[in-house]
């Protein structure tokens, strides 16, 4: 069986201000309204790339802005509950979010504005991906290279793919599947809860399991 | 500065790794001989110096045909486009239709001494603005703010947003300095560079003597705040907070900064200061020369201990950078990229009002352990967002985002 390599990829965001922004809940469930996907993604998905090393508690950044600037905690653990890779589709991501908003203004009222400076800004993102200087044609090779690869690496692999790839599936193990009869690999490269894992917590989880499989270097 | 030139891009591999530098080289390949020129206003002092100063040869020894020009002006000149500066940071200044048109005319005066046949242009800053109609058309425009543009003068902005509507993009160093614009915007925060004067290490032997040259005691714990003379960075401010914490704890204040070419006002601020200083054995208001000053500066952020950056208004506050590079923990003005830098309680504190400012001098000096732990988190904090090598991808990443304008996915 001819194994297709595995091409790290790079990839480098820059984020786009819009120069939207919101003092309060109400004003925010106004602007999430009117953004455009991009921006959605930017906040839900992409906040991932930003937070690299740190372990975080709120895991996107709507829910840490409610959290760290306007002090309502409550909304605050609903909105960081909310995964976002359930659904590929960022105009249902944003309708889930703006529910959970309107179900808080209406439970506990959303009156309450941030002082100045602290208001949400509302940003896209324009991200470039490019084929970087690892490769892998087998899986001792996978992990070295995950060893050394960018850290936006993991996050385009795994949270970028996401969106890409059909189900909740990462480009890992989607490779290791199409490539090598190890399901027993893929499954346990599947299923984690992404969602409140650093980008180097990532990284050393599935170097982790790939060490497992891989006792020894090949000959 | 000399020596950190002499360094190409593979000098900081050690700093922050392979897989950083690679990139940036990936990114470098794509834009191999291409024409990028910068203008602003002055080369002696200032954030915007310091990095230009560092961008452009790391860009050029990438491949980057990277040029750095300047405007020049006249004293009139120079004191409208401070008062513009005061005015766009939200002071209200009236600007008459004299000081604009000549505004105006000293950018055109400007035209013959810049060469613009290039492929992209970065205009820093509200001093050479207006050459945006003198760029040749299509080539990629592109205005880079380094001011705190949270909330201008309306009648100024009014005035300057024509002259930035007609750029292709608008850089910004946080979220809260953008504005709503016709064209894209882009956030790219400054950075310092680790390897130049002011940030490499320095011998203890050698801070210390530059302590005793100034009569400073290196015995007893410093406040340090670095900054022009400027009421926008609070300087009276901060020997008010040192007042307080002083009746506490046998401490020193050090206030050091230099005159950039563009601040008529400096002078002003340096006098009034002076004469607070003047008053107290403790305060040290020093005013340092051209001449060797970034490591003077470098050698006084090591001595501290506790770096203050008190701003009322900041563009971003590199002086706060400097000092976290160097593992200090950081009291400073919740106010613009200041709050980009520090995470309250985990790498410094924010402060709003000289109480706050002196309340948290002296909560640190009582706790020696708290202030290793923070100053170990500001210095990471700096590593893995504000060092050169970052803002350079970033730079490059934007001039190949530039090419695709309607893409928000861009796959190279």
């Amino acid at each position: 069986m001819t194994v297709e390599p595995f091409i790290f990829k790079d990839c480098v965001a820059l984020e786009n201000p819009t120069g939207i922004r919101a003092a309060g809940l109400s004003e925010m469930q106004v602007c999430i309204r009117m953004v455009d996907d991009n921006v959605i993604y930017n906040h839900m998905i992409l906040s991932h790339l930003r937070q690299r090393h740190q372990r975080w508690e709120y895991p996107n950044d709507f829910a840490k802005w409610a959290a760290y600037s306007l002090n309502d905690f409550v909304v605050a653990e609903a909105l960081a509950n909310y995964s976002p890779f359930e659904c590929k589709d960022m105009g249902v991501i944003r309708d889930d979010i703006l529910g959970i908003i309107d179900e808080h203004v209406w439970n506990h009222g959303g009156r309450e504005v941030v002082r100045e400076g602290r208001e949400f800004y509302f940003n896209g993102c324009t991200t470039l991906a490019f084929d970087g200087a690892y490769r892998a044609n087998n899986l001792w090779e996978l992990r070295d290279g995950l060893k050394k690869a960018n850290l936006s690496s993991i996050y385009y692999h795994y949270f970028e793919a996401f969106t890409r790839q059909e189900g909740e599936i990462d480009d890992i193990s989607f490779w290791i599947e199409h490539n090598f009869n190890l399901p027993g690999l893929v499954e346990q490269l599947r299923g984690w809860d992404l969602y409140f894992l650093s980008l180097d917590d990532l990284r050393n989880k599935i170097i982790r399991v790939l060490n497992h499989y891989l006792p020894r270097d090949p000959e | 500065m000399k020596n950190s030139t002499r360094n190409g891009i593979e000098a900081y591999v050690p700093l922050v790794g392979e897989p950083v530098v690679a990139l940036i080289r990936k990114l470098a390949a794509r834009l191999q001989g291409v024409r990028m020129l910068n203008i602003n206003s002055t080369k002696k002092g200032g954030g915007v110096v310091e990095i230009l100063g560092r961008l452009v040869p790391l860009a050029r020894g990438l491949g980057i045909d990277m040029r750095w020009e300047t405007i020049q002006g006249t004293r009139p000149f120079f004191a409208t486009t401070k008062k513009m500066h005061n005015a766009l940071q939200g002071n209200r200044v009236d600007f008459s239709e004299k000081e604009l048109r000549y505004y105006e005319q000293v950018n055109r005066d400007n035209l013959d001494r810049i060469d613009m046949d290039v492929d992209y242009v970065i205009v820093h800053d509200p001093q050479p603005c207006p050459l945006v109609q003198y760029i040749p058309e299509g080539v990629p425009k592109i205005w880079r703010c380094h001011i705190d543009l949270s909330r201008p003068d309306r009648k100024l902005w009014h005035y300057l947003r024509e002259w930035v509507k007609q750029y292709d993009a608008s850089v910004f160093h946080i979220s809260a300095f953008a504005q709503q614009l016709p064209h894209k915007q882009f956030l790219i925060p400054p950075s310092i560079d680790p390897h130049s004067v002011k940030n490499r290490p320095v011998p203890r032997k050698t801070v210390r003597t530059t302590l005793m040259r100034y009569g400073i005691d290196p015995q007893r714990p410093v406040i340090l705040q670095v900054s022009r003379y400027d009421r926008f960075k609070d300087p009276i401010g901060v020997i008010e907070a040192f007042l307080m914490v002083r009746k506490h704890y046998n401490c020193q204040l050090v206030l050091a900064g230099e005159q950039a070419a563009d601040d008529p006002e400096g002078a002003q601020v340096y006098e009034e200061v002076r004469a607070m200083a003047d008053k107290h054995p403790d305060v040290h208001a020093l005013m340092l020369s051209r001449e060797n000053n970034h490591h003077k500066v470098n050698c006084l952020q090591r001595a501290a201990t506790i770096i203050m950056q008190k701003s009322v208004k900041e563009g971003f506050g590199l002086t706060v950078t400097e000092g976290m590079w160097k593992a200090r923990p950081v009291i400073a003005g919740a106010v613009g990229g200041i709050t980009a830098q520090i995470t309250e309680g985990l790498n410094g504190y924010l402060v709003n009002s000289v109480d706050g400012a002196a309340y948290r001098c002296r909560y640190l000096l009582t706790r020696e352990k708290r202030m290793k732990e923070m100053g170990r988190a500001a210095k990471k904090t700096v590593l893995e967002r504000f060092l050169i090598t970052r803002h350079l991808r970033d730079y490059l990443a934007m001039l190949l985002a530039m090419k695709y304008p309607k893409h928000t996915a861009i796959e190279m």
